[in-house]
C-alpha cells in the first residue's frame, strides 16, 4: 500500500496510542519474567497455588449460578406468557446498577452476626450462629451482580433465532418445546459464550467482595503483594498468571465465535408465547423473583433506607470532595477515550485493511484485564519513568506516580474498548459512503471526520461517554491502587466506609452511583419496547 | 483521451477480483460496466474515484497518472464525480448545503450562483431549505447528481445509481440525465447489471467476466456480436448453432417462422407473453441436436401442433471468434 500524506498521519497516530496502551500490560510481562525475590518464593511455597485453586473454583462457582439465572430467566420472560412478564423482563436487567462489591456489603449487613435477621433468629432459640461471611455467600453475590450480562446477551439471541426459526420449525412438524431445546437453544450457544466470558472477566478482576469476605484469590493477592509487601515483581508475577486465566476464557469464547456485547436488541415480529397457569406459574414466578429480590431489590430498599437515615451526618462538605472527585477523574478520562476512540476508529474507516483491524483489537486488550493487573502495571511504568527523571536529571520527588494522570491514564488502559466499541458501532451504523462522498467532493479526510462524521455522530458519541463515564465511576480495584493520596472517588469512599464498620454509613454513596448506573438503563428502555 | 486502466489487478486477501483489466474512456463518452453480481464493477469504480488502489497496473486520468507503482493521489485531489447508489447525501445538510459542500469558491455570491444553476439544471429549484428525508427518492437522486455537477468535473461515475428508483421513473430519469451529459460535454461511466439500461444509455458497453474485460464494444455490436455465450446470454435470448465447422449466435428475432422453412422442429415448453408469444424448438443441424427459443405470433394457436417450421437469417447473425 502507498501512504500518502494523511493516511500516514491517522496510522501514526493509531499506533502510537495503540503502543501507549499496551505498553503497562506488556511491562507485566516483563517484570514477571524477571520476579525472583525472597517474597515471590515464599508465595510460592506457600499460598499461591491455594490462590490460583481459590479463582478456579470461584470461576466455576459463580459460572455456574450466572448460567441458571441468565439463562433460565432469559428462556422464561421470552417464550411464556404471564401477568408482569414485561415488568420481569425489565427488572432482571436492574441488578446491573449495583456494582459487586456494595451488593457484598449489604449482604454482610443484612445477614451479618448483628443482623436484626440473625438476632431475630437467635430470639427464635436458633442458637447456632448464621454465618454468611464465606464462600458460598460470595459466589451466590457475584452471580447475582453479573448474571445480566448473560440474560440480556442470551435474551436477545433467543428472540432473534425464535422469530425466524421457531415457526419453520414447528411448520416442519416439531413440537413446541423439542423446537426450543433443539433449535432455539443451540443456536444461541455464541451469545451464551459471550455472556460467560464477560462474566468469568468480571470475576477475576473482583477486588471489593472477594477481600471483604476473607476469599482470597489472584486479585487479592495482587493486592496484598504490592500494599502489604511492596513488591512489585511479586505483583507483576501475580498478574501474569490472571492474565493467563483471561488469554484462556478469551480462547474459550473465540472458540465459540462470540463476539455478542452487552446489547438491547429488540424484536420487531411478535413472538407467540404460551400462557403459564397453575404450578408452572408459580415456579416461574419463583425462579424469576429470585435474582430480581435479592439482585435488586433488598438491596436497593437497604441502600434508600440507610441513605435517608445517615443523611444528615454524611452531607457535609466531604460528600460533596468525593463527588466532586469521581466527576474530575471520570469526566476527564471518559473525554479522553472517547477521543482517541474516534482517532482509532476513523482511522481502520479509512484504511480498512489488517493492520489497523488488529492495532485497534490490541488497543482494546485492557478490557479483559482485571483492573489491579492493569494498575500494577502502570505503577511499574510510571515508576520506572520516575526513576529515570531522578537519576538522570536531578529531578526531586515524583512527577506521575500517584497522581490523578495515573488513575485517567489507568481509566484509558481498562476503558478503551468500551468507548472504541461503541465509536466504531455509530461509525459503521452511518456508512461509508457518506465518508467516500465527502472525499469525492474534495475534502480532505479529517476535514470529513470535522464536517461530516462527527456532526453525524454527536448523539451516539454522548451515549458513548456516558457508558464510559459510569464504567469509571464502578472500577474499585484500578482506583483503589492509582488513585492519588487521600483522594477519594465514590467507588473507594463506599469501600472504605465498609471495611472500617461503616456499611451502613456508606450507603448514600453506593446511592449515587446506583442512580448514575441507572442513567443508561432508562435510555435503553425506549428501545427495549 | 479521459481515462485510461492498464493491466489492472485487485486482490483483497487472497481473492482475485481483477485479474486484468484495461479500458479506455474518450471525452463526451459514455461507457457502461456491466456484468454478474460479485464480477467486480463496482471495484473498478472504487478504483478510478481513489477509495481502493489496485494491486498493480496504473489508470491515468485527464492525461495524468494517478495511480500505478509510485503513484497515489487521494480521492481529494481527484476531481472525479460519484453518484452512490443509496446517494449518500449528507442527513444533516440541507438541499442548498449538500450541492454547495463540494465548491471550494471563498466567493459567497459564484458560490450561490453555481448551486442556483445545478438547482435550475435538475429541476430541484425551490427545495433549497428541505433536508434529505424530506425529499422522495427521485428529488434525493437529483441532489446527488446536482452536488457532483457543482465542482465541474470531467467524468461522473455512477455506481448503480438507478437501482433504488422504480421502472417508470428510472426511464424518465434516464434519458434527462443522458441529455445532461451530452449537452454538458462529460464523460460518464455507469455500472449496472441491467442490460436494457446499458444498451440505451452508452456509447461503448464493457463486459466484466472472471476479473477482465471479456467484452469492450459499441451497443449494437456487443449485442448482435456477442464474443462469448455468456455476453449473449446476458442481453436477452440467445441461441447457438454451429455451421461449417463455426459458432453463430442467432437472436430469437433472427428466426422466421414460416410453413415453408428449411428447418423442421419440435415444439417444447411455450411461454405467453402478451405482445408475443417464446417457444422452445428442439431439431437437428448438420446431425447435431439443438433447442432454440424463437419469437411467434401471439395469435398463432399451439396446441394442435407438435411442430412447426422456421428459417434463420444468416445474413444477420455473426458467427464468434
Amino acid at each position: 500500500m502507498k501512504l500518502t500524506g494523511s493516511k500516514i498521519s491517522w496510522l501514526g497516530l493509531t499506533t502510537g496510542v495503540t503502543l501507549v496502551v499496551i505498553l503497562p500490560i506488556a511491562l507485566i510481562l516483563i517484570y514477571a519474567i524477571g520476579a525472583n525475590s525472597e517474597t515471590l518464593q515464599h508465595l510460592k511455597d506457600t499460598v499461591l497455588l491455594d490462590y490460583v485453586i481459590t479463582t478456579v473454583k470461584l470461576l466455576f462457582f459463580v459460572s455456574i449460578l450466572s448460567l441458571i439465572f441468565g439463562i433460565g430467566s432469559a428462556f422464561i420472560v421470552t417464550f411464556y406468557e404471564f401477568k408482569f412478564r414485561k415488568i420481569y423482563s425489565i427488572g432482571l436487567i436492574l441488578p446491573f446498577v449495583i456494582p459487586s462489591y456494595i451488593l457484598g456489603f449489604i449482604y454482610s449487613d443484612v445477614f451479618g452476626y448483628f443482623s436484626y435477621f440473625n438476632i431475630f433468629l437467635m430470639d427464635l432459640g436458633i442458637k447456632s450462629y448464621f454465618n454468611i461471611l464465606n464462600f458460598n455467600t460470595v459466589c451466590f453475590v457475584l452471580a447475582l451482580a453479573l448474571y445480566p450480562y448473560i440474560y440480556l446477551i442470551v435474551r436477545a439471541s433467543f428472540l432473534k433465532n425464535a422469530n425466524t426459526l421457531l415457526n419453520p420449525a414447528l411448520s416442519l412438524g416439531m413440537s413446541r418445546e423439542k423446537a426450543l431445546f433443539k433449535v432455539v437453544l443451540p443456536l444461541s450457544r455464541v451469545a451464551i459464550a459471550g455472556g460467560l466470558a464477560l462474566v468469568l472477566m468480571e470475576t477475576i478482576s473482583e477486588y471489593g467482595v472477594v477481600s471483604y469476605y476473607g476469599v482470597d484469590t489472584l486479585s487479592t493477592a495482587i493486592f496484598s503483594a504490592w500494599f502489604g509487601m511492596g513488591d512489585s515483581g511479586s505483583a507483576a508475577y501475580i498478574s501474569s498468571i490472571a492474565m493467563v486465566f483471561i488469554l484462556f476464557i478469551l480462547l474459550l469464547e473465540k472458540f465459540s465465535q462470540g463476539k455478542a456485547r452487552f446489547s438491547l436488541e429488540a424484536s420487531s415480529s411478535p413472538l407467540k408465547k404460551i400462557k403459564l397457569k397453575g404450578i408452572k406459574a408459580f415456579f416461574a414466578y419463583t425462579f424469576l423473583s429470585i435474582p430480581l429480590f435479592f439482585g435488586f431489590v433488598l438491596p436497593f430498599i437497604w441502600i434508600l433506607i440507610y441513605s435517608f437515615e445517615y443523611a444528615s451526618d454524611r452531607l457535609d462538605m466531604d460528600f460533596f470532595r468525593v463527588i466532586l472527585n469521581s466527576f474530575i477523574a471520570s469526566s476527564f478520562a471518559s473525554f479522553v477515550i472517547i477521543f482517541l476512540a474516534v482517532i482509532l476508529a476513523y482511522t481502520y474507516r479509512i484504511v480498512p485493511n489488517f493492520y489497523t483491524k488488529y492495532i485497534t483489537k490490541f488497543a482494546t486488550l485492557g478490557y479483559s484485564m482485571p483492573g489491579a493487573v492493569i494498575a500494577i502495571g502502570i505503577i511499574i511504568l510510571f515508576g520506572d519513568f520516575d526513576n529515570y527523571l531522578i537519576d538522570n536529571f536531578n529531578f526531586e520527588g515524583l512527577l506521575l506516580s500517584g497522581t490523578l494522570f495515573a488513575l485517567v491514564f489507568g481509566y484509558i488502559v481498562r476503558f478503551l474498548a468500551v468507548g472504541l466499541n461503541s465509536v466504531l458501532a455509530s461509525f459503521e451504523k452511518i456508512g461509508i459512503s457518506i465518508n467516500k462522498a465527502s472525499r469525492n467532493l474534495g475534502q480532505t479526510p479529517l476535514k470529513t471526520l470535522l464536517k461530516v462524521e462527527l456532526p453525524l455522530l454527536k448523539n451516539s458519541l454522548l451515549v458513548a461517554y456516558l457508558l464510559v463515564f459510569i464504567d469509571t465511576i464502578k472500577e474499585l480495584p484500578l482506583t483503589l491502587i492509582l488513585r492519588p493520596f487521600n483522594y477519594e472517588t465514590l467507588a473507594t469512599k463506599t469501600y472504605e466506609l465498609a471495611v472500617n464498620e461503616m456499611v451502613q454509613e456508606s450507603a448514600i454513596y453506593a446511592l449515587c452511583i446506583v442512580f448514575i448506573c441507572l442513567i443508561p438503563i432508562t435510555f435503553s428502555l425506549k428501545a427495549y419496547k | 483521451m479521459i481515462l485510461n486502466l492498464k493491466n489492472i489487478k485487485k486482490n483483497f486477501g487472497k481473492t482475485e477480483v481483477l485479474k486484468d483489466v484495461n479500458i479506455e474512456l474518450n471525452e463526451g463518452e459514455i461507457l457502461t460496466i456491466l456484468g454478474a453480481s460479485g464480477s467486480g464493477k463496482s471495484t473498478i469504480l472504487n478504483l478510478i474515484a481513489g477509495f481502493e488502489e489496485p494491486s498493480s497496473g496504473s489508470i491515468s486520468l485527464y492525461g495524468k497518472t494517478v495511480s500505478s507503482r509510485d503513484v497515489f493521489e487521494e480521492p481529494h485531489e481527484r476531481n472525479i464525480g460519484f453518484v452512490f447508489q443509496n446517494y449518500a447525501l449528507f442527513p444533516h445538510l440541507n438541499v442548498f448545503k449538500n450541492i454547495a459542500f463540494g465548491i471550494s469558491k471563498k466567493d459567497i455570491n459564484r458560490k450561490n450562483a453555481i448551486v442556483e444553476k445545478m438547482m435550475k439544471l435538475t429541476g430541484l429549484e425551490g427545495l433549497q431549505k428541505r433536508f434529505p428525508h424530506e425529499l422522495s427518492g427521485g428529488q434525493q437522486q437529483r441532489v446527488a447528481l446536482a452536488r457532483t455537477l457543482a465542482t465541474s468535473p470531467k467524468l461522473i461515475l455512477f455506481d448503480e445509481a438507478f437501482s433504488n428508483v422504480d421502472a417508470i421513473l428510472k426511464s424518465k430519469i434516464e434519458s434527462e440525465l443522458v441529455s445532461i451529459i451530452n449537452d454538458s460535454g462529460l464523460s460518464a461511466i455507469f455500472v449496472t447489471h441491467d442490460s436494457k439500461e446499458a444498451l440505451s444509455i452508452s456509447d461503448k458497453i464493457a463486459y466484466i467476466e472472471k476479473g477482465r474485460v471479456s467484452q469492450f464494444s459499441t451497443p449494437s455490436k456487443i449485442y448482435n456480436e456477442p464474443c462469448s455465450k455468456s455476453v449473449g446470454n446476458f442481453f436477452g435470448k440467445a441461441n447457438f448453432i454451429e455451421k461449417d465447422g463455426k459458432t453463430y449466435c442467432i437472436r430469437p428475432e433472427e428466426c422466421v417462422v414460416k410453413d415453408d422453412g428449411k428447418i423442421k422442429a419440435n415444439i417444447g415448453h411455450s411461454l405467453y407473453l402478451g405482445e408475443r408469444q417464446e417457444v422452445e424448438l428442439f431439431f437437428d443441424y448438420e446431425d447435431k441436436e439443438y433447442k432454440f427459443t424463437v419469437f411467434v405470433d401471439k395469435n398463432l394457436d399451439l396446441n394442435d401442433k407438435d411442430s412447426l417450421n422456421f428459417d434463420i437469417i444468416w445474413e444477420n447473425s455473426i458467427h464468434m471468434e
